[in-house]
């Protein structure tokens, strides 16, 4: 620890921080475009300047490097004149777009020159401002190029964080652009993280562009569940829309960032909405009452046998339902329930998969992965299944020098990737000249993917092995765990602790076949799976494939509109806050299922969200400790046992069929992301590469 | 957008008071979806249009010109109401209180509390 | 230890919460690392979940048929009286 003197007051900061780091930790606030936290300093913007003592001019405080006994002064004379003259500057060529422009009420140009700028232009006549092209950066991003400052946080972001090289600066002083100077899209899965950087309005969002102004919007603090990642999101609402979502600061999970799909999906939650509850009348659904579909729900529930009635849980399902659900099939004495991962054939896990929380959690904790050395991906994207984690095996990547390999089909990543087959003999043999480097590894990763559950006897062979080579990593830092599992859904991990989705392949293929099933949000379920004289039920908020196999349909609540628990891939147990009423007669979800418990004559004990939560608790104690992500010593230790028993041999490894990846299209995986305009205008532009016409492609500012 | 008010007319005879009837029926059945989404009810089309129905089958026995002139005028200050969201979900409601599908009051508690089924009913 | 033949008909879910570090769960954590795979081994398809999470209290919670629980307190116990408490739960058909 280092002391200065900022404005005369000592304070301690860490060795090799910036000036403008000291200033924030003596609590003075310092303007500046250019630098951000997380990406490399550039120094370019001037914005920053501040007086140091026995310095012959100021000096810019992001790029300079406390010296013990330095002394900063932020408030004297020659600060303010450099702060308006540098204002002035970077206004004198910014086109007068304020009551047009998106960004007008959180904008930084706008504040900071309310505040250290000068209170007069010296400019008495529009005498030509610089005009830049815009550019066309896909269906996402708006540009406009007037409005850039040349801060290039952009380009730091894209080149480090997202590892989009296509996006830079071209020329310079007066004539500089940022740009892709070949004309192609930012076909990165970040890429709408670059419209929270850009400090003035070059850079917003095309799909809600000139939409809603800042002041107007109600903000709430929630959860993502596009993917199992549980990026931190605010949810900005006006009356009972949502105009957009941004995310929040979480050092432990998505630092500052969040994915495409997370950013702009939400649009679909105001399509094909689920609003009354439904019944099938020949080919048609007729809406009724709450209290008629529930009753006949209940009589076709009753009318089969306990081994007869099924429930399959999809991608957004809250702890608090799938413990209601798994409650109510216990008190009915039935025991088949069935994750989406295993659709679309409801194969069950491996055995004794759920059991032990090492098997399915990301155990390295989404922090770990920066640290990673070497990293071998098996039947997983996480560019597209966790776009957030990526970012860090990237940093890994920049920062640590670390190796990747997979065993899948060929992927793009956004970092040097070895592709080994994809055959899981691969991962039995260990041959590869990859498998030295990750046996050397200090730090080594092997990353098992979700899309390995829809063969339980892959994944279980995966798994072994997995525990097999993580064995012979010798060199592994004490403490770290070397075997991870990748989930992709929102709702697995909490499946998965709760001991919902604990029904093994052996049980489920002797199962007879079902006479009554519960989708609670599972669009996925191939149809030939399902019987065609068993009774549907689906219960979820938009009307996609599940609800169309339905016999009775009922609405629920999106994630934005309910209250609800959901476990992250790292185990972190975390809440969703409503920022909406459900619409019209959908209910909460687990309310529905209590409801049904009460016309089936079974009731479960609790009736209200406190009730629901302290029986989360007492099915899995992790769920009494938000936020928190708990290592889980001895399931590692019982794993690495029961695998070591197992020997996975490399006769039943070749006899396994080849891996294959669950996510083709990143932009459509769910029924929001089906559901949403932006996201098909995404998967035109990013997935099947067809340009956007040229109305689209140039809105004018 | 408000729905533009009607001259209060005078119904030359009992045709004419019939076509003005019809008129406003086929209003009210045409906007029940609309009523729906506006405020928020927890009701289904058929039930709305059910409940106008009974309405109108209330006076259908109704022969002074004059009383029909006032029950137009009525009927359609009702629409209004409605329409413009002047009237709010609990006005739209007192329709609704007897009304069988809802089945609320079949939940409550002996005390008159509610239940988690009343309260899941009500939303 | 054999496990033949301990678990009941009714049994349909074992729950064993413990504390990573805690002296209070050292019993029940021995007996899941010795125990765990010959359970296992002799019933597959029996889910045993383990769940671990700081600070909470050693104690087992058998599921039987039509949703009826029961739960143990393991605080405190070594790990033969674990084993002990533990049989006689899977064995009950309560």
């Amino acid at each position: 620890m280092v002391e200065v003197f900022v404005d005369g007051r000592p304070v301690q900061v860490p060795e090799g921080s910036a000036a403008i780091q000291a200033c924030e930790l003596a609590g003075v606030e310092i303007p500046r475009f250019c630098y951000h936290e997380r990406l490399a300093v550039a120094g370019n913007c001037r914005m920053c300047l501040v007086e140091v003592e026995r310095a012959p001019k100021p000096v810019a405080s992001c790029a300079m490097p406390v010296m013990p006994g330095m002394k900063i002064k932020t408030n004297t004379p020659l600060v303010h004149k450099a702060r308006e003259g540098v204002m002035e500057f970077l206004l004198a060529n910014h086109p007068l777009d304020c009551p047009v422009c998106d960004w007008g009420g959180e904008c930084d140009l706008q504040d900071q020159s309310m505040r250290f700028g000068s209170d007069r232009s010296r400019q008495h006549e529009p005498t030509g401002r610089r005009a830049v092209e815009n550019k066309n950066l896909g269906p996402l991003v708006k540009t406009s190029m007037n409005r850039c400052i040349q801060c290039t946080r952009c380009v730091r972001f894209a080149n480090e964080v997202a590892g989009a090289e296509e996006l830079g600066t071209t020329g310079r002083g007066n004539d500089m652009q940022i740009g892709t100077y070949i004309e192609k899209t930012l076909a990165t899965e970040m890429s709408g993280n670059v419209i929270d950087l850009c400090p003035v309005g070059a850079l917003t969002a095309k799909p809600y562009a000139f939409s809603y102004r800042a002041w107007e919007l109600k903000r709430t603090e929630s959860v993502d569940v596009m993917d199992a990642v549980g990026s931190a999101i605010r949810v900005d609402t006006r009356g009972t829309e949502v105009m957009r979502i941004s995310p929040r600061e979480n050092d432990d999970v998505n630092e500052e960032w969040i994915s495409d799909k997370t950013r702009f999906a939400f649009d679909g939650l105001k399509r094909q909405r689920l609003t009354h509850p439904l019944m099938r009348e020949g080919d048609r659904f007729v809406p009724c009452t709450w209290e008629a579909a529930l009753g006949r729900v209940a009589d076709a529930a009753r009318a089969a046998q306990p081994e007869e009635r099924i429930a399959v849980a999809g991608p957004f399902a809250d702890a608090e339902s799938l413990v209601a659900l798994k409650d109510l099939f216990n008190r009915w004495d039935s025991e088949h329930l069935f994750l989406e991962t295993n659709a679309p054939e409801l194969v069950g896990q491996p055995a004794g998969f759920a059991d032990l929380r090492a098997n399915y959690l990301f155990n390295a904790t989404i922090v770990g992965a920066e640290q990673a050395d070497a990293v071998l991906f098996v039947g997983t994207n996480p560019r597209h299944e966790a776009a957030i984690i990526n970012t860090r095996f990237r940093k890994a990547f920049l920062h640590n020098r670390c190796d990747f390999a997979a065993i899948s089909p060929e992927m793009t990543l956004n970092y040097d990737c070895v592709n080994l087959g994809d055959s899981l003999a691969a991962l039995t043999d260990a041959k590869h000249p990859f498998f030295e480097r990750l046996r050397a590894a200090k730090h080594p990763m092997i990353v098992l993917g979700s899309g390995l559950l829809e063969r339980p006897d892959a994944a279980q062979h995966a798994l072994h092995a997995a525990h097999a080579l993580a064995k012979t990593c010798t060199n592994a830092a004490p403490g770290w765990t070397a075997v991870n599992f990748l989930q992709r859904q929102a709702s697995a991990a909490a499946a998965f602790d709760l001991g919902f989705a604990a029904t093994t392949a052996a049980a489920a293929a002797k199962r007879p076949a079902a006479k009554f099933v519960y989708l609670l949000g599972a669009d996925e379920v191939a149809p030939a799976a399902l019987p065609a004289d068993a009774f549907v039920v689906y219960q979820g908020s938009h009307g996609d494939a599940g609800a169309a196999l339905a016999d009775v349909v009922l609405p629920g609540a999106a994630y934005t509109e309910k209250s609800a628990t959901y476990v992250n891939t790292e185990g972190r147990v975390q809440r969703v806050r409503a920022a909406l009423t459900p619409p019209l007669a959908a209910r909460d979800d687990w309310a529905i299922l209590r409801a049904l418990s009460e016309f089936a004559g079974t009731p479960l004990p609790y009736a209200s969200v406190q009730g629901v939560r302290a029986r989360l608790a007492e099915v899995a104690p992790s769920f009494a400790a938000p936020n928190v992500q708990a290592a889980q010593p001895t399931a590692l230790a019982v794993a690495a046992a029961v695998a070591a028993k197992a020997k996975p041999s490399k006769a039943k490894a070749k006899a396994l069929p080849a891996v294959t990846l669950p996510v083709t299209d990143f932009y459509l995986t769910d029924a929001i992301s089906r559901n949403s305009r932006t996201m098909a205008q995404c998967s035109r532009a990013f997935t099947h590469q067809i340009a956007e016409s040229a109305h689209e492609a140039h809105i004018a500012v | 957008m408000t729905l533009p008010s009607v001259t209060t007319a005078v119904s030359r005879d009992m045709a004419h008071a019939r076509q003005r009837v019809l008129s406003m029926y086929r209003d009210w059945l045409r906007s029940a979806p609309e009523i729906i989404k506006l405020h928020d009810l927890s009701l289904t089309t058929p039930m709305v249009r059910r409940r106008v129905r009974l309405e109108f089958e209330k006076k259908r026995q109704v022969r002074d010109l004059g009383v029909i002139d006032h029950l137009l005028f009525k009927g359609r200050t009702e629409y209004e109401e409605t329409m413009n969201m002047w009237k709010q979900n609990a006005h739209v409601m007192q329709y609704f209180n007897e009304e069988e599908g809802l089945a609320i009051p079949r939940y409550q508690r002996a005390d008159g509390s509610a239940s988690f089924m009343s309260k899941f009913l009500r939303k | 230890m054999s496990w033949k033949g301990a678990v009941s008909q009714t049994l349909r879910e074992l729950r064993l919460h413990m504390c990573q570090t805690g002296p209070g769960s050292a019993g029940l954590r021995a007996f899941v690392q010795t125990e765990y795979p010959a359970l296992k081994a002799q019933y597959p398809d029996l889910p045993v979940l383990v769940r671990e999470a700081a600070g909470v209290e050693a104690r087992a919670y058998g599921r039987f048929a039509h949703g009826r629980e029961q739960r143990l307190t393991l605080e405190g116990l070594s790990q033969q009286d674990v084993a002990a408490k533990l049989k006689q739960l899977v064995a009950s058909s309560a």
